[in-house]
Order: C-alpha cells, then sequence, then structure tokens
C-alpha cells in the first residue's frame, strides 16, 4: 500500500504541472489587464488620481508583465519550487499569508458544508430506498431535484431575507459565532445533499436486491444489523467516491456560497482576484485547490480497502 | 389652579430638557458601515474608493474645501500664501501627533510629495503634482512648493489627494510595509484589517481638533450589494452607499434616511472616432435626438438625475455654465422625427425596407459596448437599443466582464461605449476624459480648439479668465460632442436614523467623521 501511495504520489506531479501550465495560459489569454484594472475608470469621488500610459507601463514592469509569457511562468515555477508564491498585485503584499488567512474559513464552512450533507443525504437516501416507491420516496425524490437545480445564490438571498431581515434570527453575513454558520453551511450542503441522496438510495437498492442481504434476512439478523453491516457497508464505495469528488464542489461551489454571506474564505478571494486579474493570487489558489483534489482522491482510493477487503494495491 | 400650572411647567420642563438632551452630541459607539475589501491602506498608492473609505479617515490633507466648494479651509496647514503664481507658502498647525506621538512637521510634507514624485514608488497621483520643482523645509512649520509652472488647481489636488504620511515612519518600515499598518495624523488611529473580514480605525485620543465622538469606525467587508442593503435594514450597519433600486424602500423605512452625495455620477455614451459613420456630426446628433433621456432619468435613477448638456457637472458650481447647458438641451432634445431627417440628410436611408437604415449597401449597425456589474448600465444600455430601432439603427448589445470591457474600450473595439463614473471636483480633470491625449479618452477624440481651451483652463491663474475658458470649453464640446451625457445624478448614501451630526459634504459624508455620533 504504501508502494501505492508513492506511486500515485508521483503520478500527481505531471497532474499538477499540466494544470499550472492550463491555468497560466489561460488566465493571461484571458482579455483584461491587472493594472488598468487597478487603476480603474475616472477619478472617482474619493481618489482623484490621473494617470499616464507610462506610468502603466513602470506599473507594468514592476510586476514582471512586460515579459514573455513562457519566462513569467518559468519565473514563477522557479519561485513555486522554491517555497514562493509571490506578491499579489492588487494588494501589494505577499500571497502565502492572503491564503493562509483564508484558508481555515473556507475549511470549517465546508466541514460544515459536508455535515449538513450527510444529516440530510443518508437518512433520506437510506429511508427512500427502503421504502422505494412511496410517498417518502417520492418527496425524498422532490427534495434532491430541489437541491440540485436550486441556485445557491438565490437560496442564500431568500435564506437572508427570511432568517435576517424579516425575522431577525440569524446575522445577514461575515463570519463570527454559531449563527454565522447557519445559513452559509445550509446553502453549501444543501446542494451537496441534493445529488447525494439520490446516489445513497440507488446504491443501497442496488445492494438490497443482492442475495447476501437476503441470505443475512433469511438468517434471522435483525433489520438493524442486515442495514449496517451488510447493506450499508457494500454500498459505501461509490459513496465514498462522491464524497472525494465533493471536495473540487466545496472549493468551486464555496465561490458564490462566501460571496453571498461576505464569509472570508479563500472562495472569495479567488473571486475577488479572477476579477482584478490578480495572477499570483489566481494561480496559487488554484495550485492549492488543485493539489487538495488530488489529495482526495488519493485518499479516497485508500479507503476503499478498508471498507472492500477484496481491493488490493499492486 | 396653582398647582395645576406648576404641574404643567415641570412637564414643560422636563420636555424641554429631553430634547435638548437628545440634541447633544454623545461620546461612545462604533459606527458601522460596509463596502469592499480595501487593496492598501496608504493614501499615495491607494487608488479605489474602498481603501480611501479608510485611508482617508487616519491620514490628512494641508487643507480642505469648504462645504459648497466655494474656497478652501484649514486643516494640517494652519494658513497659507501664494506671493507669486510658482510660490506657495504653508504654515502647519502647531501641535499636531503622529499616531505614534512624535511631532508632525514640515519634513513631512517634504517627503510626501517626494515620494508621490518618484516614479519607483508606484504612486498612483504623481501626474496632478507634476508641476512641483522643489519643496523646501523653512523651519518646522514651516514648508515652501516652488512650482515650474503656474498650478490654479494646485489647492484643489492638495485637498482632494494630497494625504501626508510620516517620514520617519515610512523610512522604518517601507512605503509597502504602511499599506496594511497605516500611520497618520487623522481622527482615527488604525486599529485591525482581518481579511475578508472587516477594517476597523479607533478614536485618536490626542486628535489635535479634539477627540471623536466615536469609539471606533468599522468597515465590514460585503461584496454582495443585496446583502449590504439588508445589513443595513436589520441595524448590523449604520450606513452604506446604495443602489438606486433601493431607494424607494429606504425612503418607505422610517429608520433609515437618504443622503446625497455631491461626488456626482455620469452615465455617458462615447462615440468612437475611429469609426467613419459616427464622425459625421448628423449622426451624433440624430444619435441624440433620438435618445430620450428624461425618460431614462426617470425610469431608473427614480427622478434624482437630470439631463446634462455640458461636460460638467452642476455640482462645479463656479465653472458649469447653465446658459450652454440650457442652449443646447433644446439642439439634441428627445425627437425622433429630426432624428430621421439628420439620418436621412447623411445619406442613411432603408433602401431595402428591412426596418434597418443602410447606405451604400452597409446597414447602420453600431456595437455597444456595455460593462456587467451596474444593473442601471445595462437598463440602459436595452432602451437605447429599443429607442434607436425605431429611427432603423441596429444597435448591438457586447455586454462584458469590467476586465475585459477595459481591455477592449482602451482598445477602441467598440462603436458605442457606455460607462459610469464619478467626475470628480476639478474642471482639470476633463482633460483626462476630452483631451486628445487624455488618459480616458477612450472616444479617440480630438478637437484642436477643445484642446486648447482645456489648457488654457488648467493654467490660467486669474479666476475671471479661467472661468472663460471653461465656459467657452462648454460651449465647442456640446458644439461637436465625443458623447451623449445620458444622465448626472448624485451618488447615494444610505444612513440608520440613529447617526448624527451628519451634513452633505463636498468629499461626502464620511469626510467630517470625527463630528458624527450615534444616538442609540
Amino acid at each position: 500500500m504504501l508502494q501505492y501511495t508513492i506511486r500515485k504520489l508521483l503520478a500527481a506531479i505531471p497532474i499538477m504541472l499540466a494544470i499550472t501550465v492550463i491555468v497560466f495560459v489561460i488566465l493571461h489569454m484571458t482579455p483584461g489587464d491587472p493594472i488598468r484594472i487597478l487603476i480603474g475608470f475616472g477619478t472617482g469621488g474619493y481618489s482623484g488620481g490621473d494617470v499616464e500610459a507610462s506610468m502603466l507601463d513602470q506599473l507594468r514592469a514592476k510586476w514582471g508583465l512586460d515579459q514573455p509569457l513562457h519566462i513569467q511562468y518559468f519565473k514563477w515555477l522557479g519561485n513555486i519550487l522554491k517555497g514562493e508564491m509571490g506578491n499579489s498585485i492588487r494588494f501589494r503584499s505577499p500571497v502565502w499569508p492572503l491564503i493562509k488567512a483564508r484558508m481555515w474559513p473556507t475549511i470549517v464552512l465546508g466541514l460544515v458544508g459536508y455535515g449538513v450533507a450527510i444529516c440530510l443525504a443518508f437518512p433520506l437516501g437510506i429511508i427512500s430506498a427502503l421504502r422505494q416507491n412511496s410517498v417518502i420516496d417520492y418527496l425524498s425524490t422532490g427534495f434532491s431535484l430541489f437541491g440540485m437545480s436550486m441556485p445557491s445564490f438565490w437560496l442564500g438571498l431568500m435564506l437572508i431575507l427570511l432568517f435576517s431581515v424579516t425575522w431577525r434570527l440569524l446575522p445577514t453575513s461575515g463570519m463570527g459565532d454559531w449563527k454565522t454558520f447557519v445559513m452559509p453551511g445550509f446553502v453549501l450542503g444543501f446542494g451537496m445533499a441534493g445529488s447525494l441522496t439520490r446516489m445513497i438510495r440507488s446504491s443501497f437498492l442496488e445492494v438490497l436486491r443482492q442475495d447476501y442481504v437476503r441470505t443475512a434476512r433469511s438468517k434471522g439478523l435483525l433489520e438493524r444489523v442486515v442495514l449496517v453491516k451488510h447493506a450499508l457497508r457494500n454500498a459505501a464505495i461509490p459513496i465514498v467516491t462522491i464524497f472525494g469528488f465533493y471536495l473540487a464542489y466545496l472549493l468551486s461551489g464555496s465561490v458564490l456560497v462566501e460571496t453571498i454571506f461576505a464569509w472570508p474564505g479563500l472562495g472569495r478571494l479567488v473571486f475577488q482576484s479572477l476579477g482584478n486579474r490578480d495572477y499570483p493570487v489566481v494561480q496559487a489558489i488554484i495550485l492549492i485547490g488543485s493539489g487538495a483534489v488530488v489529495m482526495a482522491n488519493l485518499v479516497t482510493d485508500l479507503v476503499y480497502g478498508f471498507i472492500d477487503p477484496r481491493i488490493r494495491y499492486d | 389652579m396653582k398647582r395645576l400650572l406648576s404641574w404643567t411647567l415641570l412637564i414643560g420642563l422636563l420636555l424641554v430638557s429631553t430634547v435638548c438632551f437628545a440634541q447633544e452630541a454623545k461620546y461612545g459607539g462604533t459606527f458601522y458601515t460596509a463596502g469592499d475589501e480595501p487593496s492598501n491602506l496608504n493614501p499615495i498608492l491607494a487608488t479605489d474608493g474602498s481603501s480611501s473609505m479608510v485611508a482617508e479617515r487616519i491620514y490628512e490633507t494641508l487643507v480642505t474645501y469648504t462645504p459648497g466648494l466655494t474656497g478652501f479651509d484649514p486643516a494640517l496647514a494652519a494658513s497659507w500664501e501664494n506671493p507669486d503664481e510658482l510660490t506657495w507658502v504653508f504654515y502647519l498647525q502647531e501641535g499636531v501627533l503622529w499616531h505614534d506621538g512624535t511631532p508632525f512637521t514640515a519634513a513631512d510634507v517634504k517627503f510626501t510629495f517626494e515620494t508621490v514624485l518618484d516614479p519607483t514608488s508606484g504612486a498612483a497621483r504623481q501626474q496632478n503634482f507634476s508641476s512641483i520643482d522643489t519643496i523646501e523645509v523653512i523651519d518646522d512649520l514651516t514648508v515652501q512648493f516652488n512650482l515650474t509652472d503656474p498650478t490654479p488647481f494646485f489647492l484643489d489636488d492638495l485637498a482632494l489627494i494630497g494625504h501626508i504620511i510620516s517620514k520617519a515612519y515610512t523610512e522604518e518600515v517601507g512605503l509597502d510595509g504602511t499599506i496594511r499598518a497605516p500611520m497618520g495624523t487623522g481622527p482615527f488611529v488604525f486599529d485591525e484589517w482581518a481579511p475578508g473580514e472587516y477594517v476597523s480605525v479607533v478614536a485618536n485620543e490626542n486628535y489635535w481638533r479634539g477627540r471623536p465622538y466615536l469609539d471606533a469606525f468599522v468597515v465590514k467587508i460585503i461584496p454582495e450589494a443585496a446583502v449590504r442593503f439588508a445589513a443595513l435594514e436589520t441595524g448590523e450597519v449604520h450606513m452604506i452607499y446604495g443602489s438606486m433600486a433601493d431607494v424607494s424602500a429606504v425612503e418607505a423605512n422610517p429608520d433609515l434616511t437618504v443622503f446625497l452625495d455631491p461626488i456626482v455620477q455620469f452615465v455617458q455614451a462615447g462615440f468612437n472616432f475611429q469609426n467613419e459613420t459616427l464622425q459625421d456630426i448628423r449622426v451624433r446628433q440624430a444619435l441624440f435626438n433620438a435618445l430620450d433621456r428624461a425618460a431614462i432619468g426617470d425610469a431608473i435613477f427614480y427622478g434624482y438625475s437630470y439631463v446634462p448638456n455640458s461636460p460638467m457637472p452642476r455640482s462645479q458650481g463656479m465653472y458649469f455654465d447653465q446658459s450652454v447647458n440650457d442652449k443646447y438641451a433644446e439642439l439634441y432634445k428627445y425627437d425622433p422625427a429630426q432624428a430621421r431627417a439628420l439620418l436621412a440628410d447623411a445619406g442613411w436611408t432603408d433602401t431595402d425596407a428591412d426596418g434597418i437604415r443602410d447606405k451604400n449597401g452597409e446597414p447602420l449597425h453600431l456595437v455597444l459596448l456595455v460593462p456587467t456589474g451596474g444593473i442601471e448600465l445595462e437598463q440602459i444600455a436595452v432602451i437605447m437599443k429599443t429607442q434607436y430601432a425605431t429611427v432603423g439603427i441596429d444597435l448591438e448589445i457586447e455586454k462584458l466582464e469590467f476586465g475585459t470591457w477595459l481591455d477592449k474600450a482602451f482598445a477602441g473595439e467598440f462603436d458605442i461605449d457606455v460607462v459610469q463614473y464619478g467626475v470628480g471636483f476639478t474642471p482639470a480633470l476633463q482633460e483626462q476624459y476630452h483631451h486628445t491625449q487624455g488618459a480616458f479618452n477612450l472616444q479617440f477624440y480630438s478637437n484642436i480648439l477643445v484642446d486648447s481651451l482645456l489648457e488654457s483652463g488648467k493654467t490660467a491663474t486669474d479666476m475671471e479668465r479661467r472661468q472663460l475658458y471653461y465656459n467657452q470649453y462648454q460651449e465647442q464640446w456640446m458644439i461637436d460632442p465625443p458623447l451623449i451625457q445620458v444622465a448626472a445624478w448624485p451618488a447615494f448614501a444610505f444612513y440608520s436614523s440613529k447617526v448624527m451630526g451628519m451634513s452633505e459634504l463636498p468629499l461626502g459624508q464620511l469626510e467630517l467623521l470625527y463630528q458624527v455620533w450615534l444616538d442609540d
């Protein structure tokens, strides 16, 4: 298994490199100039600065944006290998502290989202599999479709309108005490719960039809034992797979949720940095995000072995 | 009877004292507002409004505008004189301390402007102060600026963007070190910047004008406009810069107040002069006549806007020429019949009866570039498309994200571009937009008369002559307009009614935040 892990980790290196190249090229090909955006248009009310073309060139040179793309890339890669992520163009400060401050809020929100999804999806998925074609099953199907198709920004705004503006029960936004976690955690988890419920239902339905479940039942085992020990364990593999995939969803899904709820996380930073074409920040976050997804897939693969001993890592 | 009288008197006295008490300013409380995340808190480096919102509470300028924009009041400079056109001497306030307790001196002023003028500093304001030749420290509290050219708007620039930074502190931590740890002389002292969450400043106990009433001022970072408004409604914040769409909701809410900010915003639809069709003044005038700007003002700006017929806003009172505005209001009024006649006169007729005019086999097709984000601009674009269609102009709307829009707009890849911006206070800034060499002349507009009037206006030290140049400039601009000023309206701020001591101020209501207090 150790060999397998090492092999997988080595295989991840070219994947990560390819991601950095693709991201770098796409980002720089996207129209928009970070320096122009930094200066903005017009004098605004508060900063009546004047600019000259020569100043824009000076700033471009300062950030190395006047150099050919491949040189910019290799410089960036060289710095990354040395453990340096460069400086943010907009914030004029090192990228790593910016990202570090935002990581924890995203992780915590992700965990709350996972928690909400699990609490909703497992009972609903299992019950609707056990009571196939019943009212509960139809309701659960309706819930899943609602969860999958509901845009998170709309759901978020509706919740703010009801729970904050109308009933004054929860704060509108920001991160603080437990109350601030309720709405963003729910919105993030709700979207995930929709498809997870469907997945659990179908895996369970398949497993419940298997001979070993029938055997277990005919042996006179308690239904609870049949479900937890025999059915759930066998149904777990596809569920674990989808959990691995959801890590990427949590990173991308959190962009909208974090923006609506003014959550100080990575999703909002990457969204804001994309708008500002703050290349060093976007590249670093995508590098970290893709690293996390690669790691999650590896962990998923390893978890398979624990769930199903028939899987071998040769 | 006597008893009744004394009771009445007592109750009356109590009532009067309560009213008086309610009007008396109270110390304490935290003023919350919501905005975007600042990019950096050093005022000479910052280029965005969210950064200035905080930085300008921490730092101060030598002079400030008087309310009403009619002159200048002392700030860090107690007085000043202008012995000749090229010399300005400032006598600084005594006893002003930096937040670290060190005294503020003329050396700080000299250091600030030398840093601004240093091309390697990345300061966004070099151009504004480019006429500064040398700065002399006469003594600790006297500083003299020697200019290369007469600069009539020197005090304006000092008031708007001449924030003074500390020499000793900047040399100690470096210019970039001040970005996240600013230190000024202002009424509020930097406290904390929690990334993505908030930026807070606290009262300066030793402020030279006296301690501010508020204990602290906090900008909560809320990127979504709808959520900002919800936070205002729930009382989580005391003030936001709002959008037009929320005006009626604020007016209906007794706990909230609308404040108009004198900073005028323009929505403009600019012509690309690289397009030969638009070089023809008849086509441009037809584009004016085919557009019902008054209806746009009513529908989108809820009647808070006016129809401008001058490149300058009314808020630039002493330069704005009302007679020019009135004269051209008639010529450029909504008149579709006139638009059709002008287009026909310019050779654009509908020969193939498809509803779109054509000339030499080419249809009258124009691309309208719109940045996304501002709902008002998107609505205006749709109205323009509909109204132009009625006179046979095919307008294609191209909506782009702001960064991409900037790229295309500066590359001239459009026929008409719509943009919204704050016009600033001095007419000198007109040069940026309408001079052939202007940094924001997206129109590729070039009119020799306009250029020379702008140059003369900017350097005329005699007030009457300066006014004359700018009046003529407005006339020439309207004769040969580079763009349609679709609407002009003041910026909005929405306040909780707990906020007291506010007054309409030239640079927005936060300018005199040290006089503001909260009535809880």
